[in-house]
């Protein structure tokens, strides 16, 4: 298949078979999760097969405004990998929810929008110009208000909707003034025209466009202090958290900063602002893991957390280990997530102090959530260690020490985080009295195909690098052997190993730790729980917004306005009571009138 | 070529006389009519798009009427249209209604007529006479078809006499330019005008665009918009906001290019400011407001902030952005009209903190709320996205980086209120207070909901076919778009 073929064909067949998914919905909806995953299957068969015989470049041209904006397909290793991932991992997904959506209603609904998601990521991914891929953007954040908010009938559910949606605009307005002026300036939207005219910019405006980009990624890929609609998100169902975690959504804006790298990296003051929000993000997003109970919001801070480490790469000009993160990412926390998926579909509950001792009754889940536990903690030999090592040897060289330090203290937080919930789910005692059972083959597959993912995914590395500057982009070509020594001869292997015996460390003296934070230290277990207090500072502005909006309309809308026309009113009438005296009806008076109106008007021809 | 024009200027007003010629109880029949000559205007509209006809037509006293059908008149005459039609097949076997009579229909022909005048007419008088004609059966419409007679002489001065003050002053422009000019065709005028003072011309322009921006419901000339969309009955509501707010929408794309871009861009700044804040006040105004019906007047009154500021840039893209508006406003804002129309009429009550779960009842209107509101918001793919685009970066484009970055900011305030409001209405469990009657056999509303929703979609993923319209109809305006 020829990749230009294929390229047009990974952008239609989603969308088609999200627009044809309602469609068969009245002939039969039986067929339609079938299908659905037909469609996931063809997607993510042609992405496979794109970057064959590929030579980077762009693909296709469509006029969508003539003469004002044209659209083609980008294709290089920067834009496949995501798109790589949003097929795959969403064809995983489709299977699992055949399964795991069963019995819900509405499930045209949900394959449709799940297609279109799909598609749209892969959309943005190849936009060769900014507006489209601002475009596609937007439409994953339509997907995921209605997509987070599916059990609509949930107020929490519609809510947290409704604020994934209102948080990431506001991102996502910043990228769209930062692309626009870019556009008046340069006169195009096409990236590659931009990036190159970027140079030409001064360098204030240049930093307010840099800005623009970093708060749009900040949106879409939940960094510190826009993260908050993440965790909320997680009353979405399970698959759906896979889907916005791993293959779609909060990739986007890794994706974008990487895209965009370039022109990020001539303002000193931006990049090292990415350092620190990657970087603080990603501490805070395992601390709050730490602390949580609720098994999705753990996972949900702990994407948080990696996609901090992903933004502190590219920070410090990892624009290839940010994107080899992404891709081991995707892998683990999609298994993660439709692991948990399985168990919460069994225990009907969410809160961890509420699992415990699984591994007996689901021994193929719970070794699954193992080995995507191990890869988010970064024990070597699996996928997340490797990418991982990656980004803290480029931080090393960069020496971004500050930075640097904050993501290894993650890293120790990461491994206790990721032991503590394997073992409170499915180690030691049962804690709860309900029967369970291991979850169907249609879940389960998936859960097997990741789980060899997070273990060996990381020896595509001479695939990818090989085609990485076939693309154009800096990078030498290394082997998976090169890689693996590399890694473990490298400074920064010391960090990781050190962190995850740290992190071990703690987790096996964690009943000691735990009862010196509670008695002396309540406090931090206290504004953990609480998120840190973002939410509040948040409900807060929002609440000082609903009164101010209230209070301007009660002072302005009622008294003033209501009182200019009232008094203008008034103001008529008694002109008109006052000018009614002189319409008396007496001849005489008239005649008064008549003489008077005769003397002006005579003076005035006179 | 002449005939066509006569035909598109008097088919409402044969369609008005005859659906009064209808007996009185044939309310359904005089519905009927009335979709039937609105669709007719509609497809005649579109039949001569490309036909470029004009057509003068001397009267007394020296005065001569002046017609043109162009590109950017049949567009909007056909909105207009497709406006009147949605307004009629929703009110088609309205209960609520029970005074509807063939009158009725026939006033909402009148509207269209002098709508439809105002579209073809290019001569400045002829354009204020029918400007005023319009107005005079919308207020009829207010003040006889309301849903709180209580308030209902109230509103319908208030909307009478602020919409006239506007006029009034649009005529004290035109009767200026007359004294200094002898003449009042705007072919002539187009040469004229830069003749005269620059500071001059701006003062008339601004006098004269007063009526279009109270028409527009631009802050601070919007008091009348919330009480005249909110006591009417919802048919006379679509019409206001299909019909009458569409037509200033038309107009000042027809008069802001008209007047010499030196006076207008002493203009440009005062009225992108003005634009900015209505697109806040009205964001703020939805967003507190618990109304039902309210929200979504505050939110046009908001939206009206995006056009002005689309004008307000001077620039062909901007002025792209006002055409493409002409046709998203209609079909976005009629679309979330009838979805709280549908809503109000299974409700007890008009205050969203009391509704809720309604997307289990009700689940086309809560899809075609869901649409609407995203459009509202600008969200692609639906058609919404588009004028947003085009009036950004015209904005962008002045170098006025603030007001733009400002307004952009205002988009993330009609999120809130848009999604505010069908999570609200639609989210959430059942509530208890909703009537279960039927008040309508609900296929006409339905059908309205669905053509909304195939619109909103159809026009945001492919656009390009009404941009191509868009830009010839631009370019037809021609005043000042050569020298920018």
């Amino acid at each position: 298949m020829s990749s230009e073929f294929s390229a047009l064909l990974i952008l239609l067949v989603p969308f088609a078979g999200a627009a044809l998914v309602p469609l068969l919905n009245l002939l039969s909806p039986r067929i339609v999760p079938a299908f659905a995953v037909l469609v996931g299957l063809a997607s993510a068969v042609i992405a496979f097969f794109l970057p064959f015989g590929m030579k980077p470049g762009v693909y296709f041209s469509y006029e969508v405004l003539p003469g004002v904006f044209k659209t083609g397909l980008l294709l290089d290793t920067l834009s496949i990998v995501p798109a790589l991932i949003a097929t795959w991992i969403g064809f995983l997904v489709l299977i699992y929810s055949i399964g795991y959506m069963k019995k819900e209603e509405n499930l045209s609904r949900y394959y449709s929008l799940v297609l279109l998601f799909i598609g749209s990521m892969v959309g943005m991914s190849l936009s060769d110009n900014f507006l489209s891929l601002f475009f596609f953007w937007e439409v994953m954040g339509v997907c995921s208000y209605l997509l987070i908010g599916f059990f609509y009938a949930d107020p929490k559910a519609a809510a947290a909707g409704v604020k994934a949606f209102i948080v990431t605009r506001i991102g996502d307005v910043a990228l769209f003034g930062a692309i626009l002026i870019l556009y008046v300036l340069s006169g195009s939207f096409e990236i590659s025209a931009n990036l190159a005219y970027a140079s030409k910019i001064g360098l204030p405006l240049l930093t307010a466009i840099s800005f623009g980009f970093i708060v749009g990624a900040v949106g879409k890929s939940a960094q510190v202090p826009l993260h908050v609609w993440l965790p909320d998100a997680m009353e979405a169902p399970t698959t759906i958290s896979a889907l916005i975690h791993a293959a779609t959504m909060v990739n986007a804006g890794v994706y974008l900063l990487a895209r965009v790298h370039p022109l990020l990296a001539q303002v000193p003051v931006s990049v090292e602002t990415l350092q620190w929000i990657g970087a603080i993000t990603a501490l805070l997003g395992a601390f709050l893991a730490t602390f949580n109970n609720d098994l999705k919001r753990i996972l949900a801070y702990s994407t948080v957390s990696q996609l901090g480490y992903m933004v502190f790469a590219i920070g410090v000009g990892g624009v290839f280990a940010s994107q080899f993160h992404l891709f081991s990412h995707a892998i683990f926390k999609a298994l993660l997530f439709l692991c948990a998926g399985a168990v919460i579909h069994e225990l009907g509950t969410r809160d961890v102090r509420e699992m415990g001792g699984l591994n007996k009754e689901m021994p193929l889940t719970g070794m699954a959530f193992f080995v995507g536990a191990l890869a988010l903690m970064g024990l070597p030999l699996f996928n997340g260690f490797f990418s991982k090592d990656m980004i803290l040897e480029q931080a090393y060289e960069h020496n971004s020490f500050g930075p640097l330090s904050l993501a290894v203290i993650a890293a120790v937080l990461t491994a206790f985080y990721s032991l503590r919930t394997t073992a409170m789910v499915f180690w030691g005692q049962q804690r709860n009295t309900k029967h369970v059972h291991e979850a169907p083959a249609s879940m389960t597959t998936p859960l097997v195909i990741l789980s060899i993912g997070a273990v060996f995914s990381w020896l595509l590395i001479g695939r990818i690098t090989a085609s990485w500057s076939l693309s154009g982009f800096e990078g030498e070509i290394i082997g998976w052997k090169a890689l693996a020594h590399e890694t473990f001869v490298s400074k920064a292997f010391m960090m990781t190993a050190g962190a995850i015996i740290a992190g071990y460390l703690m987790y096996m003296k964690k009943t000691a730790i735990g009862n010196f934070l509670g008695s002396k230290l309540p406090v931090v277990g206290k504004s953990a729980g609480i998120g840190l207090g973002f939410d509040a500072v948040y409900g807060g502005f929002v609440a000082f917004v609903y009164g101010f909006a209230g209070f301007a309309r009660n002072i302005w809308e009622e008294y003033i306005m209501e009182g200019i026309n009232k008094v203008t009113g008034a103001v008529a009438v008694l002109s008109s009571l006052l000018a009614r005296k002189m319409q008396t009806g007496d001849i005489h008076w008239n005649l008064v009138y008549i003489v008077i109106t005769l003397i002006i008007l005579l003076g005035m021809v006179l | 070529m002449s005939k066509s024009i006569i035909a598109i200027q008097f088919l409402p007003l044969i369609g008005a006389l005859l659906v009064l010629l209808l007996p009185r109880k044939k309310s359904d029949l005089a519905a009927v009519a009335a979709m039937a000559f609105a669709l007719a205007q509609a497809a005649l509209a579109l039949k001569y798009i490309s036909c470029g006809c004009s057509l003068t037509w001397p009267l007394a006293f020296g005065v001569t009427l002046s017609f043109a059908l162009d590109k950017l008149t049949s567009v909007t005459i056909a909105v207009i249209s497709v406006a009147t039609f949605v307004a009629s097949l929703y009110s088609f076997s309205r209960k609520q209604d029970p005074e509807r009579s063939p009158s009725f229909y026939s006033l909402m022909l009148l509207v269209l007529f002098g709508t439809v005048g105002v579209a073809l007419a290019r001569d400045l008088i002829q354009f204020y006479v029918f400007w005023e004609a319009m107005l005079i059966p919308a207020w009829v419409l207010v003040v006889y078809w309301n849903e709180e007679p209580a308030r209902a002489k109230y509103t319908g001065l208030k909307f009478f006499i602020i919409t006239h003050i506007g006029a009034v002053l649009m005529l004290s422009s035109i009767l200026w330019i007359y004294s200094l000019t002898g003449t009042t065709n705007m072919t002539a005028l187009a040469s004229l005008l830069p003749t005269l003072p620059v500071n001059t011309v701006a003062i008339m322009a601004i006098l004269f665009l007063m009526g279009f921006i109270v028409k527009l419901a631009i802050f601070p000339f919007h008091t009348w918009l919330p009480d005249a969309y909110t006591t009417s009955v919802m048919p006379v509501t679509l019409i206001l906001v299909g019909v009458m707010t569409n037509i200033g929408v038309y107009a000042m794309a027809r008069f802001v290019p008209f007047f010499p871009v030196a006076s207008m861009s002493i203009l440009s700044k005062p009225l992108m400011l003005a634009a900015l804040v209505t697109m806040f006040y009205g964001g703020f105004m939805a967003l507190s407001e618990r109304n039902i019906k309210k929200i979504v007047a505050y939110s046009s009154i908001s939206q009206m902030g995006y056009v002005l500021l689309a004008y307000a840039t001077l620039v062909p893209s901007g002025m792209a952005a006002s055409v493409f508006n002409i046709i998203n406003q209609a079909a976005t804002k009629l679309t979330l009209f009838i979805c709280v129309g549908v809503v109000v009429e299974h409700s007890s009550t008009y205050f969203i903190d009391e509704m809720g779960g309604w997307a289990k009842k009700l689940p086309l209107a809560a899809i075609a709320s869901v649409f609407a509101a995203l459009s509202l918001v600008g969200a692609p793919p639906l058609v919404g996205f588009w004028p947003e685009l085009l009036t950004f970066s015209a904005a962008y484009s002045t170098g006025s980086y603030y007001i733009a970055s400002l307004g952009l900011i205002a988009t993330v305030l009609s999120a809130a209120y848009a999604l505010r409001l069908v999570r609200k209405v639609f989210f959430g469990p059942l509530s208890g207070k909703h009537t279960t009657a039927i008040v309508n056999n609900g296929w006409n509303s339905s059908l309205a909901m669905a053509g909304g929703i195939l619109t909103l979609v159809i026009l945001g993923v492919y656009p390009g076919p009404v941009f191509g319209v868009v830009k010839q109809a631009i370019s037809s305006l021609g005043y000042f778009l050569g020298g920018q």
